[in-house]
């Protein structure tokens, strides 16, 4: 499979405190690309670098054979970022056009909006959206610009066990499709169940990065949580 | 650019639909009221006090509007990563002339209403005169420049707390520069008119953007004088954009 | 190669982005030095509340009205107007407002009385208005000096030393109102005056300080005055006044020229009056 994103040999630190250190990771098309870590790991960090919000120390991310640029990341990403709340006084049909309005191409707004689930609430405020509809509103505006990548920083955080249900048949609709998916996420076991490959990021570095099976033959579990511990206590 | 005034006009929706926006009308229409009993005390000049007042309660809500609305509303953004969307749409440059033109849009809606609200008030009192016009469009240029401010430092400071304090000094330093200037030009110490000199040089010059005084009067401004306060405003307002865009720039987020 | 050209395209964005920077920075300060120059002439509004209004509406702000209106006049001083006649109208207006809101704030009359006195007109106006304000401050010692201090500025010696000796009656007043009156009557030229002042001054001092100085300048003019009375002589004897003070003593008038207990010495001024280098 192609090559879309790699990070190679990234580093990054704040105050002279390293959070990442020579970060090396491959996303390929059409795969679902799990990012796993303990909090304050450096998944959120690694996120933002690869969006430029934050500069690398040293290393770089690359976009199939070039250097990763803003106009690629505007044209073929889309980003859900962590606890994402939408502006209040704006209607969710209103957003949607607005933003369009920035991008080269693009799918119809009520189009995204029926993809997420949320038809029905075109026309209200999205200061009186719940918490899982925000989340999925999140996800809408992703795909506005119809990216070739996702990028979603714990899309699952603050939904209710349904909600969470609903956000990774999302996923795996989106990755029907032919999107790329990178996510954090906390929750082991639905990860498991729809993350093509993972990496697990232990204090600023990549200590595994493949299939989940070759994981679990590594520690010699069948069980996901004691593998991604054994794993987290190993250095 | 038709990017950047699709958002925009979408941020003017945004701000519209602010509470502070809603107060600061109602605040208006309240001050009305003691613009009035200013008019009463004011014997003799009755016309003159309720035109300087009016037109001094729409700048001092306008400057409320600006410096508030435009810090917490970055601060907010930036919180709930909303911030982190618009960039990925737009970039930093575009982001922030978004942002600015959506609050100018916002001001001249304000002025529109509040105008609008003075006139009928100076009509009912028998003291109104087109040339309030005049002052509301250098009003407009004025605060132009403080919304320009106001996203410079909310981009410099993530404190929004910060960002609005560096700003109303620096409107509030702006006002008093002339006076400052006055007394400091006949210092005998060359380092301390050197350093009143280039303070004056690159401090916005609130003083003469304003009309008030001549609108007061029932005098409009020259087309020379407003060729030249629109020409000054917009290169400051493009310096201090570039300014801005070099620092978001460079800042992470 | 690529990233190469990825560099060099951002390299020339940050120098047309810094180009125009400088453009429109150069613009800014070429309008702010000399198109909108630092002498702005908008006309004013020249309208202040009166004050009974104020003192009705306002019990408990009385005091930060008189602030603001303190520091409104103070910009003003380095306002310019279109005369100097209306600034000093206008800034005493200012200053009077806030010397009835609270007449505890002296500076009003300091500045209203005396910093404004730029010229004769405006001294006299100044001495108006210290006059006018006094009632409300009838113990403070500081309004009939800075009415002396104007008078003096006049030229109007003896008015001066009126004010000055109204000044060093009250009870808290500084010596130096006394000790500065011997030279006011030299330049009024009532030199007797000042010495019959000095003398009833010594009949009541007491500080051995006060002593010392009041004998030192009544020495002063003591000489002065017994050189003026020779010039007379002079002058009756040989029908012209004295060229200098030597020729006196040449002549024989004098048996010899008084030292100055001050150390500058006396001399003859060119319309033959005795003056002091002091």
């Amino acid at each position: 499979m192609e090559e879309l994103i790699s990070v190679r040999n990234v580093s990054k630190s704040f105050s002279s405190r390293f959070v990442l250190k020579g970060i090396n990771l491959e996303v390929r098309k059409g795969e679902i690309f799990g990012l796993l870590g303990l909090n304050g790991a450096g998944k959120t960090t690694l996120i933002k670098i690869i969006l430029k919000f934050l500069r690398p120390d040293k290393g770089m991310v690359m976009w199939k054979d070039s250097l990763l640029t803003d106009a690629i990341i505007r044209d073929k990403i889309g980003y859900l970022p962590e606890n994402f709340f939408p502006p209040s006084q704006l209607k969710a049909i209103e957003l949607l056009e607005g933003l369009a309005s920035t991008c080269t191409s693009t799918l119809p707004p009520s189009q995204l909006l029926k993809m997420v689930g949320l038809e029905k609430e075109t026309g209200r405020y999205l200061g009186f959206y719940s918490r899982g509809m925000m989340q999925r509103f999140g996800v809408a505006l992703c795909l506005l610009k119809d990216p070739e990548v996702v990028i979603m920083d714990e899309p699952t955080l603050g939904l209710d066990i349904r909600g969470q249900r609903q956000m990774f048949d999302l996923m795996a609709s989106l990755k029907d499709k032919g999107k790329t998916i990178i996510f954090s996420s906390h929750i082991l076991s639905q990860v498991q169940t729809i993350a093509d490959v993972i990496s697990i990021v232990n204090r600023g570095r990549v200590s595994f990065g493949g299939k989940i099976e070759e994981l679990l033959n590594l520690h010699s579990t069948k069980v996901f949580e004691e593998a991604f511990l054994k794993e987290i206590e190993k250095q | 650019m038709k990017k950047i005034l699709s958002l925009s006009v979408l941020g003017l929706k945004q701000v519209r639909r602010q509470k502070l926006f809603v107060a600061m009308v109602f605040f208006f229409i309240l001050y009305l009221g003691f613009c009035l009993f200013l008019g009463k005390l004011s014997v003799a000049h009755a016309d003159k006090v309720l035109r300087d007042t009016g037109l001094m309660g729409i700048e001092i809500s306008l400057v409320i509007l600006s410096i508030f609305g435009l810090s917490l509303d970055f601060a907010r953004e930036r919180s709930t990563h909303t911030l982190d969307i618009y960039l990925l749409h737009l970039g930093r440059s575009a982001y922030l002339a978004t942002k600015m033109l959506s609050y100018i849009l916002a001001s001249c809606l304000y002025l529109v209403i509040s105008g609008l609200a003075l006139s009928i008030f100076l009509l009912l009192y028998r003291s109104f005169t087109p040339a309030i016009f005049g002052a509301l469009y250098s009003l407009l240029l004025k605060i132009t420049l403080v919304i320009a401010f106001t996203s410079l430092f909310a981009v410099v400071f993530s404190s929004p707390l910060l960002a609005m304090s560096a700003t109303l000094f620096i409107y509030i330093g702006a006002e008093l520069l002339p006076s400052a200037w006055e007394i400091m030009s006949r210092t005998p110490n060359v380092y301390e008119r050197g350093v009143i000199y280039t303070i004056y040089a690159i401090f916005p010059n609130f003083s003469r953007l304003d009309f008030r005084y001549l609108a007061v009067w029932g005098n409009f401004p020259s087309g020379t004088q407003i060729v030249q306060v629109t020409i000054y405003t917009l290169a400051y307002l493009v310096c201090v954009y570039l300014l801005n865009t070099i620092v978001l720039g460079k800042k992470e987020l | 190669m690529r990233v190469f050209t990825q560099y060099y395209s951002v390299g020339k964005k940050r120098v047309i982005t810094f180009a125009v920077f400088g453009g429109c920075l150069s613009v800014v300060i070429f309008f702010s030095l000399f198109i909108f120059s630092p002498s702005h002439s908008y006309t004013r509004l020249y309208f202040l509340p009166n004050s009974s209004y104020l003192e009705a509406i306002t019990p408990g702000l009385k005091s930060l009205l008189s602030d603001a209106f303190y520091i409104q006049a103070i910009l003003s001083l380095s306002d310019r107007f279109d005369s100097y006649r209306k600034k000093v109208r206008w800034i005493q207006r200012i200053f009077a407002l806030s010397l009835v809101l609270d007449p505890k704030m002296e500076d009003n009359y300091f500045f209203a009385g005396v910093v404004v006195g730029n010229d004769p007109p405006s001294l006299k106006a100044g001495i108006k208005f210290l006059k006018k304000y006094q009632y409300l401050n009838p113990d403070d010692w500081h309004i009939p000096y800075w009415i002396g201090f104007d008078y003096y500025l006049l030229g109007d010696f003896l008015s001066a030393i009126r004010y000055y000796q109204r000044a060093s009656l009250f009870k808290s007043a500084p010596s130096f109102l006394k000790s500065i009156q011997p030279m006011l009557y030299y330049k009024a030229g009532k030199i007797k005056l000042g010495i019959v002042f000095l003398e009833g001054l010594l009949s009541q001092a007491k500080n051995k300080r006060d002593i010392r100085w009041i004998r030192k300048k009544l020495l002063w003019l003591k000489n002065i005055n017994y050189l003026q009375e020779r010039k007379e002589e002079f002058q009756a004897l040989f029908g012209r006044p004295p060229h200098s003070i030597e020729e006196m003593k040449e002549k024989g008038i004098i048996t010899h020229i008084p030292s100055d207990p001050f150390g500058k010495g006396y001399y003859l001024d060119k319309n033959g009056c005795i003056k002091s280098r002091f």
